[in-house]
């Protein structure tokens, strides 16, 4: 039991080392330092300056070096500095996290709630004419990338009627009814294509419970079809299904990205763009490391706690 | 089977008609089953043995639907009740029991909260009472220190030991009658018998009258006070078991009394089988369904559709059981010609066996 | 007998599939391809001829999507920008379609230690998300065209290693695989003209997959401006293009919205049919002609 919770985190904790060292050495893996790149081809740059941004940044270090500072900054709460504004990273992500993370608790929170009846409703008569409907709008849902999808809902919603605001995020503490109205359209452009995905898995997970022999013995029980469906079918197939949080909050945060770009919110993922726009390595890696954790620690935690909640994995008396 | 019913059975199933899809799979099934009594089902895999218990209890699944008949249960027809209705008899009046005790428990509950629904959903009692019957139930059953295995998990449980939960289960609020869908065929030869001994020692302390499902007559022989032979979606003989097993009235049930083991056989001898497949469903054609594995089939077998009818005099079992009954134009019982039934037996199967 | 009954689950439309008629998400996907193909001949103008006579001229029989800004017409843009964007998406499937059989082949082969070091690579690369990823890659190595579609490509692999992998392992886990084996059969051989036919319609399925992903990806480097750089255009240049102007003419962003919304739903539903036990049976015998089917 402990074993097996000892594993899964030691898995992640390489995974998470093996991803800082593969952004670390694709991102320099070009001879040649990003200041160069970027200033090499400005006007009115010199040498000089060259160099001493280079050395400033730490860059005229060998790799392995340039890396265990980065790492062991982390581990310190030191992000180091932009290459270029010289503001320290960790204020620029402090500053940016909010937006991002409140996005993506939002979308994923709404996928789910549009998956999980949907999926109910779909699984009830599978082939009827309601799994045919919700089927068809969930392969709909599926083709929109979320940023398209967010282009189309400002048209609809901004550009026809008005309703909406098309860009812009206030703090939730500064004004809650404006944040949440800035975050309505951002958030179903991510849940449109995402929640489909647990839809689908959901609803195959319920059919096949429901085709099972212990569903069976519920209703030779005299349990009625929606005891029989939430309170023998769900759990059955909601268990395995939770795999489908990990992977939609990767999905999420990966949309979130381009979609606050669209929508105009300072989150990590227009701080990605930015970074990479301007090849500002040192904010570029800690955002994509800090996103890419995220990721794993949801995965991490779904794994657990689907090991947590299966008796059949749990061991003996939980 | 109208002379010697008795006046008011407790489960009565007409020419019940089950179909998959347009194609019929069960035909024209007919029993009764008196307040205690045990019916005897068997037949070969795909005999619609299953399909019939299942449809009974309601319990069948799309595309399988009941197209034509009557369940009488207590002179109520369960076939024109409405989901909710039938939920108060499930459980309460008929309960079942599964052939593959690995997988009829939900996985994800315990076992006491398995047993406890059973008796929540159809008497009011407290959680407490609940529990308290599911332990005595579980005791009932022969599950060692059942107060401490109510927090257990299935997968916990061994398969006999599973299937003994499925019987607290079905028997948890007293059904009158227990449809036994072959229990103890998924299990070892051993608890085999042990689990059987249970269901009939429970079964007579309960009065529960009960349909047993088995290809296996041994088994059936052991239980039942009478026998329904079902080969290819029809019942085609039904008598008393003590007469069944004694005069056997139809050829297939002949051929597959004697194809069943014996230990008293020598066994150097290859075993008995019946030559041939049964007839698929929806290519069935007028006539005897098992003619064209039958070594006394003739034109005359083909004719028409023959009717399950009267094959000899008064049994000499109890109650329903009365009258032997097969649908055969030529039942073993009538040719006094044909021999005592070794010989028959022997012919029967070793000519398929030559051929 | 009833089991034998419900098994046989009814094709959704059997004529169809007698005749040999691909379905409605092929053609139609073909379409698109022809038409983007063929956008000189289609086109009624240049994508780079400008009109500053008529900037945002409506939908009329000379422009029939109308014109952006600088009186470019609309519809020739698309199909010319849907060369580039399906050029990138196609060069990127291939090379992940390659190099991921290889990969994942080899790891289903080889097994031990080379499988687990080849397959925890894979799960590294798909711990970051795609599009970070590309982010980091487009930052290290530049937007050109080539590296657009290297960067894509190489990032879509290790989900085909993943699934080629996985179906290799089924495949050589039947009996006439190490039957093949045991009667002194090549494993090359026998990977390559019993192996990969039988395991071809679950890469195609992932390849579609890929294109879908592919498109997505080029879309969103090019909208926001780290993918195709103008002046060349693709379906994600023209998205960032008509964003700007959305409250003049939300029609300029909607068309290639609805160009990449419908290439996706398309290998959507293909990937779906490829991947679907009829479809796999159906490839098979076609990659396996007249010859002995195993059994």
């Amino acid at each position: 039991m402990v074993r097996y919770l000892i594993r899964r985190i030691a898995i992640s904790i390489v995974l998470l080392i093996a991803v800082s060292m593969l952004i670390f050495v694709v991102l320099r893996a070009l001879p040649g330092s990003p200041v160069t790149a970027r200033l090499g081809t400005s006007q009115g740059v010199t040498q000089e300056m060259i160099n001493r941004l280079t050395k400033s940044a730490g860059l005229d270090r060998p790799l392995a070096s340039q890396y265990l500072t980065w790492i062991s900054g982390i581990l310190h709460g030191n992000l180091g500095t932009s290459y270029f504004t010289g503001q320290p990273v960790s204020s620029l992500i402090g500053a940016a996290i909010g937006p991002t993370l409140e996005l993506t608790i939002i979308s994923v929170a709404l996928s789910v709630v549009i998956a999980v009846p949907a999926a109910i409703a779909s699984a009830r008569r599978p082939g009827g004419w309601l799994d045919g409907i919700i089927t068809a709008v969930s392969s709909a849902g599926m083709a929109f990338p979320p940023f398209v999808a967010g282009i189309v809902l400002i048209i609809i919603f901004s550009v026809q009627v008005h309703l909406l605001p098309a860009r812009g995020y206030v703090p939730f503490l500064t004004n809650p009814v404006q944040n949440l109205r800035d975050m309505i359209l951002p958030a179903i452009s991510l849940a449109v294509g995402a929640a489909p995905l647990v839809l689908r898995y959901l609803r195959n997970e319920l059919v096949t419970s429901l085709d099972s022999n212990y569903t069976r013995t519920a209703a030779g029980k005299g349990a009625s079809e929606a005891r029989v469906l939430l309170r023998h079918a769900l759990p059955n197939a909601t268990l395995p299904s939770l795999t489908m949080i990990g992977l939609i909050t990767g999905y999420t945060l990966g949309g979130s990205v381009i979609v606050e770009y669209a929508f105009g919110f300072s989150g990590l993922g227009a701080l990605s763009i930015q970074s990479a726009f301007n090849r500002d390595y040192a904010i570029l890696q800690s955002v994509v490391l800090l996103i890419s954790t995220l990721f794993i620690l949801v995965s991490l935690a779904v794994d657990l706690m689907s090991w947590r909640l299966d008796p059949r994995t749990r061991g003996r008396h939980g | 089977m109208t002379a010697a019913t008795p006046p008011a059975p407790l489960l009565d199933v007409r020419d019940l008609e089950v179909s998959v899809g347009k194609t019929p799979v069960v035909r024209s099934v007919s029993f009764q089953l008196a307040p205690g009594e045990r019916l005897g089902l068997v037949g070969e895999s795909g005999s619609g043995k299953t399909l019939t218990a299942l449809s009974v209890i309601g319990l069948h699944r799309a595309p399988v639907r009941v197209s034509g008949g009557q369940i009488l249960l207590n002179g109520t027809d369960l076939l024109a009740m409405r989901r909710r209705e039938i939920d108060k008899v499930r459980g309460a009046r008929i309960s079942m029991i599964y052939q593959d005790p690995a997988t009829s428990l939900d996985p994800l509950m315990t076992i006491g909260a398995q047993i406890t629904e059973a008796i929540r959903l159809h008497e009011p009692v407290s959680r407490a009472q609940a529990r308290n019957r599911a332990v005595e139930l579980l005791g009932d059953v022969g599950v060692p220190s059942p107060r401490e295995r109510l927090g257990a998990y299935p997968h916990e449980f061994s398969g006999g030991m599973r299937q003994r939960v499925m019987i607290a289960i079905a028997l948890a609020c007293q059904p009158e009658v227990l449809l036994c869908d072959e229990p103890t065929t998924a299990l070892d030869v051993t608890t085999q018998a042990l689990v059987l001994d249970l269901l009939d020692r429970l079964c007579r302390e309960h009065g529960v009258a009960s349909v047993l499902i088995t290809h296996d007559l041994a088994v059936a022989s052991g239980f039942c006070d009478k026998i329904a032979v079902m080969y290819a979606g029809q019942v085609v003989e039904q008598a008393a078991a003590a007469d069944f097993f004694e005069r056997p009235a139809h050829p297939y049930s002949a051929a597959l009394l004697s194809a069943s083991v014996d230990l008293a056989v020598d066994i150097s001898r290859p075993l008995p089988t019946i030559a041939g497949q049964p007839p698929v469903a929806g290519s069935l054609s007028a006539g005897c369904a098992f003619r064209s594995r039958c070594p006394y089939a003739d034109e005359a077998c083909a004719a028409g559709e023959i009717e399950l009818h009267s094959v000899g005099g008064p049994g000499i079992g109890g109650s329903t059981a009365g009258v032997a009954e097969a649908r055969c134009i030529r039942p073993l019982t009538d040719n006094a010609f044909r021999g005592n039934r070794g010989q028959q037996a022997a012919r029967l199967t070793q000519g398929v066996i030559d051929g | 007998m009833a089991e034998a009954v419900i098994a046989a689950t009814p094709v959704r439309d059997p004529r169809r599939a007698r005749l040999g008629i691909p379905p409605v998400s092929a053609l139609l996907l073909l379409l698109i391809v022809v038409l983007c193909v063929c956008a000189p001949l289609v086109a009624s103008a240049g994508p780079d001829q400008i009109d500053p006579t008529h900037p945002f001229a409506a939908a009329t029989g000379q422009h029939w999507l109308g014109t952006d800004e600088v009186g470019r017409d609309l519809l020739s843009r698309l199909l010319y920008g849907g060369r580039l964007s399906l050029m990138v998406c196609a060069g990127s499937v291939a090379l992940a379609f390659v190099l991921g059989t290889v990969w994942g082949v080899a790891a289903a082969d080889r097994g031990g230690w080379v499988d687990e070091i080849l397959m925890r690579g894979a799960d590294i690369a798909m711990a970051i998300p795609q599009i970070l990823f590309a982010l980091v890659c487009v930052a290290a190595f530049g937007a050109s065209l080539l590296s657009l579609t290297l960067i894509t490509g190489i990032l879509l692999t290790p989900s085909s290693a993943r699934m080629a992998r996985s179906v290799t392992i089924q495949e050589t886990g039947l009996d006439y695989y190490s039957a093949g084996i045991a009667y002194g059969a090549g494993k090359i051989r026998l990977l390559s003209t019993e192996v990969l036919p039988n395991i071809f319609p679950a890469l195609a399925s992932q390849a579609a997959i890929n294109a879908a992903s592919a498109i997505i990806l080029e879309a969103s480097l090019s909208f926001v401006g780290l993918g195709v750089q103008p002046p060349q255009t693709s379906w994600g240049v023209l998205l960032q293009q008509g964003y700007g102007y959305l409250y003049n003419d939300p029609s300029y962003a909607l068309a290639p919205a609805i160009m990449i919304l419908l290439t996706i739903l398309c290998l959507n539903l293909v990937a779906n049919r490829l991947s679907s036990p009829g479809a796999r049976r159906a490839a098979r015998r076609a990659a396996r002609g007249g010859r002995t089917v195993r059994k």
